[in-house]
C-alpha cells in the first residue's frame, strides 16, 4: 500500500492517515477474510481420526501408528534397562556382588559376576587359617588371561608361575586370615570361568565380562 | 577389526534409541537439548576409540561410520519399506481446521505445538485459519493456510 501526500499537505497529517490506515488493518486481521464459516460437516470416513488421508499427502497412517506403538514399548524397554543397570545387571550393582566359598569357609573370594571391559575392579580373596601361619594362595590361568592384575595388596612374600596361573604366599594375621586384593581391569569378552585355591580348598567364580 | 565393530555398535545402538526417541525430539532443538546432544557425543566418544588414540583408529572409525551410513542411505533408495521404518512417513494431523486428536495423542503432540508452528511460518493466529497441517518425517510441522480470496 502506498501513501502519496497531497501536495502541500503537512507531514503530521500523513502520518495520521498512516495510523487510521493501520488501524484499519488491524481490525481486518481481527477476523480474517478467509476465515471459513462452518465448515460442512465431516462425512464417517473423515470423523475417523485414524482413516488413511490422501490428499495433500498419501499418509500410511497404519505403518505409522505402529512405528508410534514401537517408540511407547520402545521407552518401556529403556526404562526396563535402566532398572537392571541400577540393579547391577551392567556391573557395580547388588546383582553383580558376590561372595564365593570353600565348602568349609576356608577360602572365600569376594568378586563382581558382572564386568566392562576396560573398566577396572577388585577382587578380594581371604583364606582362612591358624594365627601368623604362611598361607599360599593360587589364581588360575583363565582368569590372568582374561583379566590385567593392575594392583597387588599387600605386596606378596613371594610370588611364582604356577601352571600358568599365579601362586602367591604371605602371612596371615593373629586371628589367622591373610586377605589379598586385587585390583583388576578385564581385557577380555564374555564368560570367564576361574578358579582360585588354598592348601586342599578351591572356589570357582564365573565373571561376565561386557564389551 | 575392534575398530570397526565398535562404530558399527554404537551407529546402529544410537540409530535405535533415536529411533524410540521419536522424531519430535530432535525437531525444535533447544539450549538444552543441545546440551544434551554434546553429553551423549562425550558418552560416545569414549566407547568408539577405546583407549586407542592414534591416528589410525580414528580413521577407521570415520570411514566406518560414513560406510555405514552412505550404505544405509542406498538400502533406503532402494527398499521402500526399510526407509518408511527408519525414517518414518509423514503425517497429516489437521484437516480443514480440525485437528485430528486421535492422531496427535500418538505422535505426543499438543493443538499448541501446532499453533507454534502456524505462527512460526505462516503468521497464522487460530487453528480454523489452516487448512492442512502435516507432520513430516524430519519432525517439523508444515502449515498450509487456506488460500486468500
Amino acid at each position: 500500500m502506498t501513501h502519496v501526500a497531497p501536495a502541500g499537505q503537512k507531514p503530521e497529517t500523513v502520518v495520521g492517515l498512516i495510523k487510521q490506515q493501520d488501524a484499519q488493518a488491524t481490525a481486518m486481521t481481527d477476523v480474517p477474510p478467509d476465515t471459513p464459516g462452518p465448515r460442512t460437516q465431516p462425512d464417517d470416513a473423515q470423523q475417523d481420526d485414524f482413516a488413511p488421508r490422501h490428499y495433500p499427502i498419501a499418509d500410511q497412517i497404519a505403518r505409522q501408528r505402529r512405528t508410534w506403538k514401537h517408540e511407547r514399548i520402545g521407552f518401556v524397554v529403556l526404562l526396563a534397562f535402566i532398572a537392571l543397570a541400577l540393579s547391577g545387571l551392567f556391573a557395580g550393582g547388588p546383582l553383580s556382588r558376590h561372595i564365593g566359598s570353600s565348602p568349609q569357609q576356608r577360602l572365600t573370594v569376594e568378586y563382581e559376576r558382572f564386568l566392562r571391559n576396560g573398566a577396572s575392579s577388585r577382587i578380594v580373596l581371604i583364606a582362612r587359617t591358624s594365627p601368623s601361619a604362611r598361607a599360599t594362595l593360587r589364581i588360575d590361568q583363565a582368569f590372568l588371561r582374561a583379566h590385567v592384575v593392575e594392583s597387588l595388596q599387600p605386596q606378596p612374600l613371594s610370588a611364582r608361575s604356577h601352571e600358568g596361573g599365579l601362586e602367591l604366599a604371605g602371612q596371615a594375621d593373629e586371628r589367622g586370615e591373610f586377605s589379598l586384593y586385587l585390583t583388576i581391569r578385564p581385557d577380555g569378552i564374555g564368560l570367564v570361568r576361574s578358579t582360585a585355591w588354598f592348601e586342599g580348598d578351591s572356589v570357582v567364580f564365573t565373571q561376565f565380562i561386557y564389551p | 577389526m575392534d575398530a570397526v565393530l565398535r562404530a558399527t555398535a554404537i551407529y546402529l545402538a544410537l540409530l535405535a534409541l533415536f529411533k524410540i526417541a521419536g522424531r519430535r525430539t530432535l525437531a525444535d532443538i533447544s539450549n538444552f537439548d543441545l546440551l544434551l546432544l554434546l553429553i551423549i557425543g562425550e558418552a560416545t566418544q569414549q566407547a568408539l576409540l577405546g583407549d586407542d588414540f592414534s591416528l589410525t583408529n580414528a580413521l577407521i572409525v570415520i570411514v566406518t561410520l560414513i560406510v555405514i551410513d552412505v550404505g544405509l542411505s542406498f538400502v533406503k533408495l532402494r527398499f521402500a519399506r526399510i526407509d518408511t521404518l527408519i525414517e518414518g512417513t509423514s503425517t497429516l494431523i489437521v484437516e480443514d481446521g480440525r485437528p485430528l486428536k486421535k492422531r496427535l495423542r500418538e505422535a505426543r503432540l499438543r493443538e499448541e505445538d501446532i499453533l507454534l508452528a502456524a505462527r512460526q511460518s505462516q503468521g497464522l493466529e487460530q487453528m480454523r485459519q489452516i487448512k492442512y497441517a502435516i507432520l513430516e518425517k524430519n519432525g517439523k510441522i508444515s502449515i498450509i493456510p487456506y488460500s486468500s480470496g
